[in-house]
Parts: structure tokens; sequence; C-alpha cells
């Protein structure tokens, strides 16, 4: 055994030895303990099963005659749910006393009725695991309660897709299924099969999704409920037409609130902004990116460049946008993406020289992003930005990619930039065949560290938190001469 | 606190015998029972079999060698020589296995398994006529005689002694026999240490972990050795009240037997004061080899073979926490 299995294995045998010292026995095969826990005015017997990967994961804990009840904080084997993944870092399972104490506190809290009980939406933890490959997409439920509904599957597709539609016949099975959408309101306990979800459901519609599946005119039925008042779903796939064959499948809701449910707390008041971004190079592109991706509503690319193959290694397109505007090809990777429709990003394919167009893009536009690495360009949002008293971010990097730097405009009282980093880094003259400036040797995470920074200054301007210096600068890579400009 | 849980447990895994152990012993015993219950003879006698031993008491180690049966037969009229019946039970059971297979012996015949690498040991019984509705009864003796006894009382004592230890008697004994086969020749046997075990558990063992269980009992069966070899102290029989055990071995067995147990109680008490790793190398070295060759007290992890502790990581020092805390997220 190497030293980290010996060491695991030793701090297993060390906790069953804790566990013993609290009146715990360690069966035959040395998996699982048992013994009492004084509970109240009673002991309760409990076994703790110690699988191979104790004490990394958690132990699962049950009360061996079933007491405790069924509730949300329990697996579908039974036992006890003691601590959430977040609440765990230091592995507090680890002692045998810390367990049987939060043991002693999940029967206090399961006699109160779990007052303080996060609404955990999580009720296909209670159910087999469908063998279904394909993930379930479902729209807003709203309208398809009660209603004929099927679920397409692609050719090739790992999706199938639940909407209106009438169930279909056994030749059209192959490619679609029918599906029952059914409400069942607040749950105060989880649902665990098919014989109680009937309990909740009317008795017309508990029969028709009965029959349905008994007949195989319906493959998934999709349950929709709620835990103090936050909806959720729960999808279940017919793996045979016994409805104790109901298997909880993957399944996700398309609508926009997922969408934009992990765009960030800003998202919603991004949504209404728009940004005009000058340069959609390696650190241009990464910040459209970043800011579509949270929120940010509309967009002016400005771009003269084409994409080439080298540049692929640092710029969020690929080798099928070879030969397009840079601009025009974030613009449609976006939109394949379904970070943001196309038609809300405007494109210029050209240089921005002209000074009314400059002005044109900060009287349009709640800011202006400078990405361009160009002296003459940034100038012209500089001055443009003063003059017009609108606000402007500039990101680069420097000193061959080992110093992200980011300043805005519009310095408050009391404010001035950092003074400029004196030129340095590697000295290397990279260039491709050609004409053309020499190629930055930054690497491409140096880009997207840039990007960020430049996404997180823009924020705080869009949602006025202004809470970051007029300049911001990062050293991404040691540098023996860092005190040059430090 | 408690500690060596896991290489207890282990050890009383290791002593246990196999699946195939169990199932061989119960074809065997099926087998021979079904022949005797179906002959004539000792029909007529009321023949009622039963299984005895350290097999029925399931304190058998591994590799289960011998299952005893005892035939019992209630209507067998008192003045019945145990030779003759001897012999009728050595017929009924050569007519289903063959001469060779069935060996006459002073008190029992003798079944080989040969394929199956055991024998089963017939034993006839009536009841006591000394002590009748007594539940005792009586088996050959290797004078030609009847000898008294009660072997199924010891079945509901050791299952009565296993309820009051939390069902850690029964894996007590065995651990106690795998050190006497570890350690002593053939004489006294098992079932001798069986009972010597059964006394040290009456008269109370530390029971708060696996390894006081198991040194205490070491203790006690040294000092009943003393008693028995020094002071010429019989052995209590537990289920015969009044009567002791009749021990089949000679006195230099005896001696030596007293010698070595009580070598290994005081290794086993010096091994509570070392470090657990000490304390597991001694324990390793007193239950040795079970009869697949494999080693009965296997070392705790963090031990080396020789004893000493292992350079392992240290949970103490936070090696399994995070750094960054709870709350994250990639």
């Amino acid at each position: 055994m190497s030293t980290l299995s010996d060491s695991i294995a030793a701090m297993r045998e060390a906790f069953i030895d804790e566990a013993r010292t609290h009146g715990f026995r360690l069966d035959s095969d040395c998996t699982a303990l048992v013994g009492d826990i004084d509970i109240g005015d009673q002991q309760i017997e409990h076994q703790i099963k110690l699988d191979d990967d104790f004490p990394i994961r958690m132990p699962r804990v049950s009360t061996t005659s079933g007491e405790g009840g069924l509730s949300w904080h329990r697996e579908s084997d039974g036992s006890l749910c003691l601590w959430s993944s977040d609440e765990a870092s230091d592995l507090p399972w680890q002692s045998a006393r810390k367990l049987i104490e939060r043991i002693t506190e999940w029967h206090k809290q399961s006699v109160a009725g779990w007052p303080d009980d996060d609404p955990d939406l999580d009720l296909e933890r209670y159910w087999q695991p469908a063998r279904l490959s394909e993930l379930i997409l479902y729209p807003d439920l709203d309208g398809l309660v009660g209603r004929d509904c099927l679920a397409r599957r692609k050719h090739g597709g790992r999706v199938l897709r639940v909407d209106l539609g009438k169930a279909p016949t056994s030749q059209q099975r192959q490619r679609s299924w029918g599906v029952a959408v059914v409400d069942v309101g607040e749950l105060a306990q989880p649902v665990r099969d098919f014989d109680q979800l009937e309990q909740l459901l009317p008795a017309r519609c508990a029969g028709e999704a009965r029959r349905g599946i008994e007949q195989g005119r319906i493959r998934i039925l999709i349950v929709r409920y709620q835990r103090q008042g936050h909806d959720a779903a729960l999808a279940l796939y017919a793996m045979s037409r016994d409805t104790r064959e109901l298997g909880a499948a993957e399944s996700a809701h398309t609508g926009e609130q997922t969408h934009y449910v992990r765009a960030g707390l800003d998202a919603e008041s991004l949504l209404h902004k728009k940004v005009a971004i000058i340069g959609l190079g390696a650190v241009g592109s990464s910040t459209a990116e970043l800011l579509a991706r949270s929120g940010v509503g509309g967009f002016t690319f400005v771009e003269h460049d084409q994409l080439r193959p080298g540049n692929c290694i640092r710029h969020i397109t690929d080798h099928n946008y070879l030969g397009w505007n840079k601009a025009e090809a974030v613009r449609k990777l976006l939109h394949n993406a379904q970070v943001i429709d196309e038609s809300c990003i405007h494109v210029i394919e050209d240089k921005l020289t002209s000074v009314d167009d400059v002005e044109q893009l900060f009287s349009t536009h709640d800011l202006v992003v400078d990405a361009t690495g160009d002296n003459a360009a940034t100038a012209l949002v500089w001055m443009a930005s003063e003059a017009l008293n609108r606000p402007a971010v500039s990101v680069c990097l420097q000193r061959g990619g080992s110093v992200a730097r980011v300043d805005r405009t519009l310095l408050r009282d009391g404010e001035s930039h950092a003074p400029p980093i004196p030129p340095g880094g590697p000295h290397l003259d990279l260039r491709e065949g050609g004409c053309g400036d020499p190629i930055s040797p930054a690497p491409p995470w140096a880009c997207l560290a840039a990007a960020s920074r430049a996404v997180g200054m823009a924020t705080d301007l869009l949602t006025d938190r202004n809470q970051y210096p007029p300049t911001h600068i990062d050293s991404l890579i040691g540098d023996p001469n860092a005190t040059e400009w430090e | 606190m408690a500690r060596l849980t896991t290489p207890f447990a282990k050890a009383k895994h290791n002593v246990e015998p196999t699946k195939d152990d169990k199932d061989n012993a119960q074809k065997a015993h099926l087998e021979v029972r079904t022949h005797l219950e179906r002959d004539p003879t000792l029909q007529s006698y009321g023949i009622d079999t039963v299984l005895i031993g350290s097999y029925k008491r399931n304190v058998s180690i591994r590799r289960v060698k011998d299952v005893d049966v005892l035939s019992k037969l209630p209507y067998l009229l008192g003045n019945c020589d145990p030779r003759t019946l001897l012999q009728q039970f050595g017929r009924v059971l050569a007519t289903a296995y063959g001469p060779q297979r069935v060996e006459l012996q002073d008190r029992s015949l003798k079944v080989d398994f040969p394929t199956l690498d055991l024998t089963v040991d017939v034993v006839p019984a009536r009841p006591s006529l000394a002590r009748p509705n007594s539940g005792y009864i009586e088996i050959p003796d290797k004078n030609g005689g009847w000898q008294e006894t009660n072997p199924e009382k010891l079945t509901e004592l050791t299952s009565q002694m296993n309820k009051h230890y939390g069902g850690e008697y029964v894996p007590l004994v065995k651990l106690i026999r795998q050190t006497r086969r570890n350690n002593l020749d053939k004489r006294p046997g098992g079932f001798f240490f069986e009972i010597l075990t059964y006394h040290a558990a009456m008269s109370g063992l530390g029971a708060d972990s696996d390894e006081s269980l198991f040194v205490s009992a070491l203790e006690s069966i040294a000092r009943q050795l003393h008693d028995v070899v020094v002071l010429g102290a019989p052995v209590p029989d537990p289920t015969r009240p009044g009567e002791c055990i009749a021990i089949r071995t000679t006195a230099a067995q005896m001696t030596a037997a007293e010698r070595t147990f009580r070598e290994l109680a005081a290794k086993a008490r010096q091994a509570t004061k070392n470090t657990a790793c000490e304390a597991a190398l001694a324990y390793q070295q007193i239950l040795g080899r079970n009869d697949d060759g494999e080693t009965v007290f296997e070392m705790p992890a963090a031990c080396n073979s020789d004893g000493t502790e292992k350079q392992l990581i240290d949970p103490k020092r936070g090696a399994l926490n995070v750094p960054s805390g709870t709350k994250r997220f990639a």
C-alpha cells in the first residue's frame, strides 16, 4: 500500500477505535459499526456504514429499525442526511464524537419538524436512477400540466425535448414518446414511488397517468412540485409498463429564468445596458463573451481584422470562423451558443478612426471598452471619454503578457492613474509571415485573466458600485524586474 | 480509548470457518444422520440425532476437521453393552460408506469424508440411568462402560454467555482456540480451553475493548491452568453442577500448557502497556496463522511489520482540510 492509502486506512481504523469507545461494535467484515445513541429519553440503535472511500466520503448512517421517520433529510436508502457537501470541508465525520453529536442533532431536528430547513429541490434522490442516457429538457410547465405532451428525440442528439403534442402512435414511438405532466403542489415529505404520487393527484389524473404508463403510451412523467414556495420538477422515465419501474431521469428546464440564474447577481441590471467593445482580438473577444454571459443586453463590436489560424489559440472562436471578421465571428459564436441573440449585437467591420463614430459610440452606449492594444485607438477613446464625460475602460497586457492592466476614465476627486509600466518582459521577436506587428508572447490564460479584470471593472461602472480604483494591475507571471514598476 | 478494533475484527474473521467449511460440514452430517435414522434397528431404539460439539456451538475455527453427531437412543435397554452398540452403528455406517471409511473408536465411530477433508464422529447415547429425567445422558467410555455427560447443555450455556457479552463471547472462544492451536500440541484440546474460557467469562472479563477482553481471558486461563497443575485443582463441568471435566492429557502436556499460557498472558499484559504497533506485533505472534496459512492478526494500517510506526499523513495537521474552506465553486 502507498503512504496515502495507508494514511486513509489508519484514519479509518482510528475512527473505528473511537466509535468502539462510544459503545459501537464493528461487524465481522469490518464495514459497519452498530451501537446505541441516546436520543432524548430513549436509546436508538444506529448503523454506521463505512464505504471504501471513508473518511474522504461521509459514512452512511441509518437507524436499524427505521426510527426518525421519512423526510427530506433521508436518502433513498434510508440513511440520514447529516451534512451538506458545502458544510464539510474539514470532513467532520472523521471524529466519531462529532458524528454522534450530529446524529443526535438530526433526531432533535426531526422531532421538531426541521424548522430552519433549506428547501432542497432534489426529489430525484429518492427514486431509483432511470436507465436513460438522454437529458430530458422541458420548458415552462404552466401550459403543459394535464395536456397532451410528447418528448422528441433528435437523431444523434443527447436530449429529449418535451413540448405540447399528441401522443405518438406505436409506429412513431421510435422518435418520440408520450409525456404526462402533473402538479402535486407543496410537498411535506419526499414522494418515493408511484403509489405515493397517486395519493397526491386527483383521481382522474392519477388514473390516466397509470393507464398511460401501463399501456405504453406514456414513457415520461414530469412531476411539478413546490417546497416552501420554490418550484421544481422531477422527470420520471418508465423503464417498463410497470409503474414500479419508474426511475428518476436527468432533466433540465430550458426557460430564461434558468438560463440566467447562473449569470450572477448583476445579470438583471446588466440586461438593460449597452456596451461598445473596440478590438475583438484575444483579450477583446473574451471580454465580449464574459460581458454577454454576465447579462449585458446589447453590444457594438468594432474590429477590422480577419481571423487567422494562428489567432485561434487565444481567440474564443475557432477554425470554423477562419477568414471571418473577428467581430462578426464573435457575434455568431455567441448567438449559436444561445448566450445572446445576434440581433442584439451590432458589428462595425472597420478601424475606429472617425471622431464622429467615436462620439456616436459614447452617446449610444453605457460604456466603451477599448481592447485594441493600439495607442492611437486608445488615445482617441480616452479623449472622447473625457470630452463627452462618458465612461470608458481600457484593457491590455504588457511586458510580454506578464502584466494585465485595466484603466478607467473619468477620475474622481483625489484619484490618479498608476504610472506607466516600463517596457520589458521576454525579449522575443515573434512574427508571422508577411508584414505586420510582432506577436505578443502572452499565453491564452493571461488574455483571459486580463479580460476577466476588465469585465470586473466594467461591471463595477455599469452597476454604479464604483468601487474599482482607476487603475488595476495584475502581475500574472513572476517577473524578476518587477520592482522597476511596482 | 479502545484500540486495535479493526485488527481484532479481522482476526475474528480470519479464524472463522469458510463458507466451504460450513457447507461441507452440513452436507456430511446430514448424510450420516439420514443413514442412521433410516436403520430399522436404531429406529426401534427411538434414534434421535442432534449435533453437538464445537461445530454445533459455532466455536469451530478454520478449518473444520470434524463434526460431532450425538445419536440419542431413548428406548435402549439399560443392560446394553456399549461395545455391542458401537458395532451396530458400525454395521449401519459401513453399509452406507464401506468399511474403509468407518473407524471404530473407544467411544464413537468416525466416518471419513476424504473429498471434503473432514470426518463425522457419531456418538451413541442413552438417558442417564443414575439421573433419569435430568436431561443428562450417557455415552460409551474408553473402558467399555458408560460415562455421564450433558453436551446439549453446553450449547445452551454458550448461547447465554454470548448474549451476556453482546456477541463477543463466541468470537473470544475462537481466538482462544486459535491461540491454543498456534502454541500447543494436540493436548489439551480445544474443548478443554473452551471450558476454561467459559469459566473466565463467568468470573467477569474486561469488555470495554476487544484487546482487554482477549488479554483478560488469557490471564484468567493462565491462572486456571496454574491451579490445575500446581494445586491439582479440578476443572468444574458447567453443564453438570458438582461434577468435573475429565481431562484426557498427560501431566507433561498439562505442565507445558500451563507454562506456555503463563508466558502468553504475560506477553499480552505487557502489550497493553506498549504502543499500538508493538502490541499488534505481540498479538500477531500469539495468534499465529490459521489453517490456510494466513496471518490471523494483521498489522494496523499505521504500523510496519516489525511493530514500529509508519510515517503517515497526519490528519491533525489539516491534511484533509481544504485551505479555502467552505462555500466554494469551480
